[in-house]
């Protein structure tokens, strides 16, 4: 048993529980995260990337509409090296009609999202590539965020700020004692003592739970989504209707991400997402209707993550399914003290509802502490960007990464090891040693390599063996080149035709005999 | 124009054959679009270009062959993209060398997978989810499409035999 | 240039990688993109068929313009840009410009000054332009008639070309006229950051060629670069629609070919013709496959024996060989070309760019020809 008694321990590592660790850390309660892969491994780095102004959600859901504005404009300012302030832009086709657009104005503006009608033409001259048809389009403050790098930028502040990040470790079962939970048991057989135990594991979240004898109705909803090579369009661009698959459109770095879908899957499945050809199919079909040049553009590969979405009844049958924020107190709900439970939400609403969890953590534990968060800037955005004398290799990184390049050695690793996403040698090296990566696929989540439009295929030899060095064991390299081809491959197959698949032949002539 | 034998792709088996030829005392001419494949493992085929040209062999650098023309079973031209439609090169005999997918011998989209210069017969499973094992590190079928050929080696097209044209390299089928 | 320049970041990156990050944000345009030759080899080795040159041109004018260069060095880029314009001075005053291009004070200022690299020899200006010579050439006993577009060399430092372009085509039986009006193609001003003068000059000659092909003329050149400008770069990075008179726009080399090997047009040779010649193969040539033709046309002149070189670049890319900082790179770029020429041990060379043919007989002091002087010195007038 570990001699130390945190206050609080959370386990999950995506956005949410990022995004409370890091509360809690700035309020002073002695905190640890749990994760049982890499930071932002599950749903938070299977989305969009979407910075939600509320628009999408203000006709039927006018809560989480203002909680998305609202929380829009914090990160904007805490995160601002995360954002990118494309804006967004609502279209409506003819068969969408206009009698939704005007709906959707006045619902915007009742929830404080501004929401300024724009004529066809001028829309057309603001994204060329959009759908010449349309006949009405919504300009809102949507946004494109990166979600790596937000969910990394909580974490780094919730350590500077003292707490721990215990990464690659299972949460087994919740410890109790005398029907209170006290803690949690790890996969490594240790035992961890806290005042208050959060569960922020998104879909995994109702396993837990379900041990310690708390029911929470959860179903999991996939969504598959499309990246494609490069960016068509500056604007975050969705369809003006009613919610549907395959709306919208994100410019995220230097591509573009085309989704969703929505489809209620078994729990059991939620351990191996991965896109089908059939939704790939429908991705593709109803992308072309908002940008028609999507049907040319080239796909680099295609992927799935799944939203926890929580059914408000327990006995429900769905109907009831809310993908607003949900947090639930065991101790009163189900009788079971010292647990919590932080769930559904949005990405975008991440640091209200850490904040939301925090505030209950802390009246918990009689800590009188106020939330900070949303006034704080999160590492990467803390002012100004130092300069650089001949900035072109660092240029993306600086993008990237804010702020946080001044702890990156350019004079060392200045080189460009991605071409793809102009990753440098010192992102590699600073991954190593903030985020603690095992293998290329963690190096990829931190800092982008191999993301690109060759899927590693042309670097992965070179990054290899980078970080087999950065590790100290040169010998890892050709294990490190195997892990990600077979990772890498997964997201390529559900799209494996045209350009992909010459790719593919490319990746097989030049590594399956070396490897 | 006229060549004894028109090799389409100038990579490393088409640079092959193009030697051969060469030596033999033929008139070729080699249409080389893009760098191969092989070049990126082992060199670009550029230095064996230089040779070529020296022993008389035209070589066609960043042309494409766009389509081949055909009459009652015989390859009578060719109409490459730098030269445009009204000067098809001609030969008596062409060779197939383009390569697979990399190198666009082969092109496909979601359902299909054809050959692009002459319309020759692909062998290949219309099923698109058995062109790949999930394992990256298995056999992959898509690697061993190719065209169909008949006992001579010559390609077939609509299921017949193109008796003056053959194929080299990774286009063939295994 | 990647070889040779670790600044240029090669075509990958310059062109279709970096263009990523340019529709993300204009301020990831590298200067260091000014280092592309346009020699387009890019294009012609790229297994997907993507307009890398096109690319990083279009960039250079989208999101270069803030790098214009300032004082003299802008200056020297002007005036190199501006082929017509220094050229209408220069051709009166010739012999005097010429002494004056090579005394050893005036080039020690102009290299140190304004940046024209002082081992440059400007080619040398002609005293009688060609447009002149021309007008007093009586082509009116002809019933069937090309037009040429003669370009700048030709017209200010060059006529010698253009008299044999006319005495070809005079016996092969056909008349030559020449455009209603012609400009500089722009190539030089496209290179050198000024795309609005070049566009609004390439309008101009679309214009001419319009009427010329109207009339039933096919037009006819005697330089790859501007034929590839007119044909390729208008369209694709100008914007400049030309699909309509693009197959009427030729190398003279590739029409007298096809006319000569279909049997259209006869010319007598001469029998007593021996020249041992090598082809260099222009980047621009290369590009649109041409050389094809030209190589063709060379081994059925009687009396030729030709060895096609490898397709290497000479280096010089028009004007940007002529600016200092760059007269290293050039010349690296060109040496594997300059060697393959000196061990074949030719008496000529022959190419079908002008800007090849001063850097190679600057460089290796073999003598350059076009296919056009070679084709005109083996006929009989």
């Amino acid at each position: 048993m570990s001699a130390k008694e945190y206050d609080v321990i959370i386990v999950g590592g995506g956005v949410t529980g990022a995004a409370t660790v890091r509360d809690c850390a700035l309020r002073g309660l002695s905190t640890l995260l749990i994760e049982r892969g890499d930071i932002c491994d599950g749903a938070s780095g299977r989305n969009h990337g979407l910075l939600h102004s509320g628009a999408r959600y203000a006709v039927t859901d006018r809560e989480g509409a203002e909680e998305c504005i609202r929380e829009n404009r914090i990160l904007r300012r805490i995160a601002s090296n995360c954002v990118e302030q494309t804006e967004g832009l609502f279209i409506s086709l003819p068969e969408d009609g206009l009698d939704y657009q005007a709906n959707f104005i006045k619902k915007c503006r009742e929830a404080g999202i501004s929401a300024e009608a724009i004529d066809p033409k001028e829309a057309l001259r603001m994204e060329p590539a959009i759908n010449p048809n349309i006949i009405g389009a919504v300009k809102v403050p949507d946004a494109s965020v990166d979600p790596f790098r937000l969910v990394d930028a909580h974490i780094l502040d919730a350590q500077r700020h003292g707490a721990d990040i215990l990464k690659f470790t299972a949460v087994t079962e919740l410890v109790k004692e005398g029907g209170r939970v006290v803690g949690v048991k790890t996969s490594k057989g240790d035992i961890i003592r806290a005042r208050e135990v959060v569960l922020a594991a998104g879909i995994w979240t109702a396993g837990l739970a379900q041990a310690a004898g708390v029911k929470i109705g959860m179903m999991p909803s996939k969504g598959a989504l499309i990246i494609y090579g490069h960016r068509v369009a500056k604007m975050v661009i969705n369809r003006c209707r009613k919610p549907a698959n395959a709306d919208i459109l994100v410019p995220g770095d230097v591509v573009s991400v085309l989704g969703t879908t929505s489809d209620k899957v078994p729990v059991e499945t939620c351990d191996d997402m991965h896109a089908t050809p059939e939704e790939v199919n429908l991705l593709m079909r109803e992308g072309e209707q908002l940008v028609p040049c999507l049907a040319q553009t080239r796909i680099i590969r295609a992927y799935a993550g799944v939203r926890p979405l929580v059914v408000a009844d327990p006995a429900g049958d769905g109907r009831n399914v809310s993908r607003g924020i949900v947090l639930l107190d065991h101790e009163t709900r189900d009788g079971i003290p010292g647990l919590i439970t932080i769930t559904g939400g949005k990405l975008t609403t991440a640091r209200l509802m850490a904040e939301m969890a925090t505030d209950l953590i802390c009246e918990k534990l009689g800590s009188s502490a106020r939330c900070e968060t949303a006034n704080k800037p999160l590492p990467g955005s803390e002012g100004r960007v130092p300069r650089f004398k001949d900035p072109f290799n660092m240029r993306a990184a600086i993008g990237r990464h804010g702020t946080e390049v001044s702890r990156m050695d350019f004079v060392k690793g200045g080189e460009i090891l991605c071409e793809c996403e102009h990753v440098t040698r010192a992102e590699i090296a600073y991954a190593v040693k903030q985020f603690g990566v095992r293998n290329i696929s963690d190096l990829r989540r931190h800092t982008r390599i191999g993301m690109g439009t060759c899927q590693g295929s042309y670097c992965i030899q070179k990054v290899a063996e980078a970080l087999a060095e950065e590790l100290g064991d040169s010998s890892r390299a050709g294990e490190f080149v195997r892990e990600y081809l077979q990772e890498r491959w997964k997201g390529m197959t559900p799209v494996l035709w045209g350009d992909t698949l010459r790719e593919a032949e490319y990746m097989h002539k030049v590594y399956k005999n070396e490897i | 124009m006229k060549f004894d034998v028109i090799i389409i792709g100038g990579g490393w088996a088409g640079c092959t054959e193009a030697e051969k030829l060469a030596e033999a005392g033929s008139k070729v001419c080699v249409i080389s679009e893009g760098l191969s494949l092989a070049s990126v493992r082992y060199e670009t085929p550029y230095s064996r270009h230089a040779g070529l040209q020296k022993a008389g062999v035209t070589v066609l650098r960043g042309d494409r062959a766009e389509r081949g023309i055909i009459e009652d079973g015989k390859v009578t031209g060719v109409i490459t993209r730098n030269l445009g439609e009204g000067e098809p090169l001609t030969a008596d005999r062409y060779v197939l060398a383009t390569g697979k997918f990399f190198s666009r011998g082969l092109l496909s989209d979601k359902e299909h997978i054809w050959e692009p210069v002459f319309g020759a017969d692909v062998d290949y499973d219309p099923d698109r989810t058995k062109w790949f094992s999930q394992d990256f590190e298995a056999d992959q079928p898509f690697m061993k499409f190719g065209v169909k050929t008949d006992a001579k080696g010559h390609v077939l097209v609509d299921g017949k035999s193109i008796v003056n044209l053959t194929a080299v390299g990774d286009i063939c089928n295994e | 240039m990647m070889e040779v320049n670790p600044d240029y970041p090669g075509p990958k990156k310059a062109g279709p990688d970096g263009e990523r990050y340019r529709l993300k944000d204009p301020a990831f345009f590298d200067y260091a993109l000014k280092y592309c030759l346009n020699c387009k080899r890019c294009e012609v080795a790229c297994p997907s068929d993507v307009h890398i040159g096109d690319m990083i041109q279009s960039a250079r004018i989208k999101y270069g313009s803030q790098a214009k260069v300032k004082g003299l060095r802008g200056v020297r880029d002007w005036a190199l840009a501006s082929t017509d314009l220094v050229g209408s001075l220069a051709s009166p005053v010739a012999p005097v410009v010429n002494e004056v291009l090579q005394l050893k004070p005036v080039k020690s200022v102009m290299h140190g000054m304004l940046g024209v690299d002082k081992h440059r020899t400007f080619p040398e200006y002609a005293s009688k332009k060609f447009v002149s010579w021309f007008l007093k050439q009586d082509q009116s006993a002809f019933d069937k008639f090309v037009t040429y577009f003669h370009g700048c060399y030709v017209n200010y430092n060059y006529p010698k070309q253009g008299q044999d372009f006319v005495k070809i085509m005079n016996a092969a039986g056909y008349g030559v006229h020449l455009l209603e009006k012609e400009k500089c193609c722009g190539v030089a001003l496209m290179s050198n950051g000024f795309a609005a003068k070049a566009r609004k000059q390439g309008a101009l000659n679309l214009n001419s060629i319009r009427k010329a092909v109207a009339a039933g003329e096919p037009v006819l050149t005697t330089s790859s670069t501007c034929t590839f400008t007119m044909r390729d770069e208008y369209p694709d990075v100008l914007g400049l629609e030309n699909a309509d008179v693009r197959d009427n726009i030729m190398l003279a080399t590739k029409w007298l070919y096809e006319k000569l090997s279909s049997g259209e047009i006869k010319l007598k040779f001469r029998k007593d013709f021996k020249m041992k010649v090598v082809y260099h193969t222009a980047c621009h040539m290369q590009k649109m496959g041409w050389q094809l033709y030209s190589i063709e046309l060379l081994r059925m002149i009687p009396g030729v024996t030709l060895t096609v070189l490898d397709q290497n670049c000479c280096g010089i890319a028009g004007t940007f060989g002529f600016k200092k900082e760059n007269y290293g790179y050039t010349q690296k770029i060109g040496s594997k070309l300059f060697e393959d020429i000196c061990t074949s041990n030719p008496e000529y060379v022959s190419t079908d760019c002008e800007t090849c043919k001063w850097q190679i007989e600057m460089s290796t002091g073999v003598p350059v020809l076009n296919p056009i002087e070679i084709l005109a010195a083996a006929i009989e007038a």
